[in-house]
């Protein structure tokens, strides 16, 4: 690993223990388990990132711009992968910050419209994108989990494990473009397409990602990421058909 | 089970890999000199292509409103001016991109035979998804004819579909079929003048370059070239080997010089073209509703867990209703009206002696043959079939498969397994040979070994009804729980015991619901009556005989003695019981039958009643699903599961009995 990540990597650290309260050499020596070497944290207040008042760390201005940039991108590489890729986020998003320029985590942040927390429910610190479009809070694609009872949505992509997979869901009609509409998300997803009721489960409707077309733009939205499925109490069992919610 | 063992003779089970070509398909008829064309009825599953077969051939095979209800091939002769015509009705496909085994009967069907005509059914309902299948028809460059079913569903939801210009876009005749059966004096006039269509889908430059080299390295006598470069293309797995002895490297570098992936070039081109066709073919006026179609709702509450219990439970209490009170008396009306007159009369006029015995004695061939099939038998199977075709004929059977599924995937059964699993209650050789269309080899196994276990079949669970019905309805309650706490104690087991293999996914589309056709119900109950009793007869006959000879040769005698401490001691039956146990081997409605009798006469109390029940259904099994059985996995596991249900049976029914008589105080029975 060269200096440049080492770096990088004290300044994300630093970050998380800002997050969580005061951030201290000694926090930071127990968060790196013994990795942390001296002069790594003394180049870095040579470089003005980092402000050190005895065993207390503080941010200077350039080291705070940093150290978001990065918290940023890598967080928004997590939504990515685990969004749309649907796949285990923890390997690949750790190398995400060091290579993405501003402008394409910017459109990536945009097409998951803006997402504001990261999987594990840390905030994302806002990018120039989110303050032009502060009126966009939700999502744009989204897992067909993700979609209310009685919700039409355009299909954005089909990740298929296989070629089989491939050609089962698109001869049931289940490709980019076409219009699905959930009816029923327990004890299997049922949607309809193309004229026709199809059920499946809910590995399938998640490598299923629609665009959510005409969602109001409203202020508050909590992310609705990582439903628990199938583990609903029996008073939220419905019926569906018009819609809940919104 | 009985009603389909008269449809399997007719059956042609065609190799998925056939070596030669079936003689009955292209060998020379003793009957006719001329060539007799073929006609491949194919389409999308639950399309009507039995339906429409039905309608051309004027024969009958099953029909319900469910996909998988044909599961191999079946043909049937027409003239047609004159000319002789072999109809075959085949399984659902998709594509000729195969995603299951009962499509590759159909694929293997069309390359092997090479039908004259391709006859496609079009569910108008699903247009897209048909149209996939047209485009890989189309390049077979055999002549094909479109057949619209179900448009008039499709008009009521404001789409219309302009069957002239898709015919003139297509290049192919296009009949409309607003209703079962209707368009079908136009088709027959159109077999004959049937010519190839024009081949419309150009798959682009890079593609058909790829095309045609894949062509050139084909065996020179291969069927449709083109068709099978495209799936070697598409890397079909189940194409591969047959065809390119050992040039499958050649294909590689022709698929990897490609700019994309082949499946998903393919794949895109033929949604473009399916798309273009489909938005010039038809047109969507919005229908206004003020709430979503009653079907709609229907079905949403039918797979619904809070509403489609109690709907299950409104099912089997109008069932249980419907066999007991309505068929029980129409069955004791018919003992009364025919046996006993007759059981009378033969009496008084023979002598008491051998000749009396043989036809009226506890063997009889008139009392345990005929009157038993039909005053006994019959009356209940004729209500079961009319009120569970009714079911069929509405669609009701896969929605409840999506309600049991939390409930089967705890049992291993995680895929598309549990449609063969429901349909088990229908027909178990049915269900049994449907569960080819599963992957996963654990999968099979398990629902297979589950049909054959505690699911009773339609005949079954009919009989079991009437018997339990003259106890009381906590009797029939009692019994099928007990049915059911060994069927998920067997699927629990079961998914321990058999290591995982590949796990499959879930995908199943669900018939829309439908408001049931009586005419069509009426037709289907009948059909299966008439099969049932000319199988079943003479079955009950030769059975009744056999029992009688046993009995005067003492065998029956021999035996009573040898079984009467497991019969009264472990399962707690009267010594008669074994009787019945000895019918079931010949035919379980026999044996049912005989029970029934007993019940009715008092000679059995109410656990007894369940006792009995749960016997009968687990371990009588139907030569034709035993059959199944064999044909769908290794001879070894089928042997294996057979002595693990004969076993389980015994022991289950044994330890039912004794948890009865320990809490039958307490359980108020």
């Amino acid at each position: 690993m060269n200096r440049i990540t080492d770096r990088d990597e004290l300044l994300e650290r630093l970050w998380q223990l800002g997050e969580r309260g005061a951030a201290t050499v000694e926090l930071l020596r127990e968060s790196l388990k013994g990795r942390l070497s001296g002069d790594e944290l003394d180049r870095l207040q040579e470089d003005g990132m980092v402000r050190r008042d005895a065993e207390a760390l503080s941010f200077t201005a350039r080291g705070a711009a940093r150290a978001e940039r990065l918290i940023r991108t890598h967080r928004i590489g997590e939504r990515l992968i685990h969004d749309v890729l649907g796949r285990e986020f923890e390997s690949a998003a750790c190398e995400f910050e060091h290579i993405l320029a501003t402008e394409i985590v910017d459109g990536i942040c945009t097409l998951l419209g803006h997402p504001r927390e990261c999987p594990h429910g840390f905030a994302i610190p806002q990018g120039e994108c989110c303050r032009v479009s502060a009126r966009w809070v939700q999502k744009i694609v989204v897992p067909l989990t993700e979609l209310q009872i009685g919700q039409t949505a355009k299909v954005a992509w089909v990740y298929t494990r296989s070629d089989q997979q491939l050609h089962r869901l698109t001869s049931l009609q289940i490709r980019p473009g076409s219009i699905v509409k959930l009816h029923q998300d327990y004890p299997s997803y049922v949607i309809e397409c193309d004229g026709a009721s199809i059920a499946m489960d809910a590995e399938v409707a998640r490598s299923i990602n629609v665009w959510l077309e005409g969602a109001a733009p409203t202020e508050e939205s909590p992310p609705r990421h990582a439903r628990p499925n199938f583990t609903k109490p029996w008073w939220r069992w419905r019926l569906g058909g018009r819609g809940r919610g919104n | 089970m009985m009603r389909e063992e008269a449809r399997v003779p007719r059956l042609t089970q065609l190799d998925p890999h056939p070596v030669g070509r079936d003689p009955r398909f292209t060998g020379p008829d003793p009957h006719l000199t001329e060539h007799v064309k073929c006609i491949a009825v194919v389409g999308l599953p639950n399309s009507g292509k039995s339906q429409l077969c039905n309608s051309l051939t004027g024969t009958y095979a099953l029909v319900s409103n469910y996909p998988q209800t044909t599961v191999a091939v079946s043909t049937h002769r027409i003239t047609v001016e004159g000319k002789a015509w072999e109809v075959t009705d085949t399984p659902g496909l998709h594509g000729l991109f195969i995603q299951s085994e009962e499509e590759l009967v159909v694929r293997a069907l069309l390359f092997e035979h090479r039908p004259d005509v391709i006859v496609q059914c079009v569910d108008a309902n699903r247009f897209r998804e048909s149209l996939l299948l047209t485009a890989d028809l189309l390049g077979l460059g055999v002549p094909l004819v479109l057949v619209l079913t179900a448009v008039g569903e499709t008009a009521r939801r404001g789409i219309q579909l302009d069957t002239s210009s898709l015919g003139r876009l297509l290049g192919v005749p296009v009949i409309a079929s607003p209703s079962p059966g209707a368009g079908v004096p136009e088709l027959r006039r159109l077999l004959l003048g049937a010519i190839p269509a024009p081949r419309p889908l150009e798959y682009g430059d890079a593609l058909e370059g790829a095309v045609n080299k894949i062509q050139q390295l084909l065996p020179p006598v291969s069927p449709f070239p083109r068709a099978s470069a495209l799936l070697l293309l598409e890397n079909d797995p189940s194409f591969t080997g047959a065809t390119m002895n050992g040039r499958s490297a050649h294909v590689e570098e022709i698929r990897s010089g490609l700019a994309g992936t082949a499946p998903r070039m393919i794949a895109d081109r033929r949604t473009e073209w399916v798309d273009e066709v489909a938005t010039q073919v038809s047109r969507n006026t919005p229908v206004v509703r003020a709430g979503p179609r009653f079907s709609e709702t229907f079905a949403r509450m039918c797979r619904h867990p809070l509403y489609g219990l109690p709907l299950l439970a409104l099912f089997l209490g109008l069932l249980y209703v419907m066999v007991v009170y309505v068929a029980g008396a129409l069955s004791l009306f018919l003992t009364m009206a025919v046996t006993d007159p007759v059981v009378r009369a033969v009496g008084i006029l023979l002598p008491q002696g051998f000749w009396k015995d043989l036809l009226i004695g506890s063997h009889g061939l008139l009392t345990l043959g005929l009157f038993n099939s039909l005053t006994t038998v019959l009356p209940i199977l004729s209500v079961f079939f009319l009120f569970f075709g009714l079911l069929e004929d509405v669609g009701y059977l896969p929605n409840l498969a999506i309600l049991t599924r939390r409930v089967s995937a705890k049992l291993g059964i995680t895929g598309n397994a549990v449609i063969p699993l429901v349909l088990g209650f229908g027909c178990k050789t049915m269900a049994t040979m449907t569960a080819r269309t599963l992957q996963s080899r654990k999968e099979k196994i398990i629902v297979i070994a589950l049909i054959a276990f505690a699911i009773p079949c339609s005949a079954q669970m009919g009989l079991s009804i009437a018997i339990l019905g003259a106890h009381g309805l906590r009797y029939f309650i009692a019994a099928f729980g007990f049915l059911a706490v060994a069927e998920v104690g067997a699927g629990l087991l079961l998914n321990r015991l058999i290591p995982a293999d590949s796990e499959g996914q879930f995908i199943q589309e669900l018939p829309p619901i439908r408001v049931p056709r009586f005419a069509a119900v009426a037709r289907k109950t009948g059909y299966r009556l008439l099969w049932f009793l000319r199988e079943a007869i003479p079955i009950f006959l030769v059975a009744a005989l056999a029992m009688f000879a046993i009995e005067r040769l003492g065998v029956l005698a021999l035996l009573k003695t040898a079984l009467k401490p497991f019969i009264t001691g472990w399962l707690g039956l009267p010594l008669d019981m074994v009787d019945a146990l000895l019918l079931t081997f010949a035919r379980s409605e026999a044996a049912a039958g005989l029970i029934l009798k007993m019940s009715r006469e008092g000679a059995l109390n109410g656990v007894q009643a369940i006792v009995a029940v749960i016997l009968i259904t687990t371990f009588a099994q139907c030569f034709a699903n035993i059959a199944a059985m064999f044909r769908e996995v290794r001879a070894r596991a089928a042997l294996l599961i057979m002595v693990s249900i004969y076993a389980a049976s015994l022991l289950y029914t044994g330890a039912v009995r004794a948890a009865l008589t320990a809490a039958a105080g307490a359980l108020g029975l």
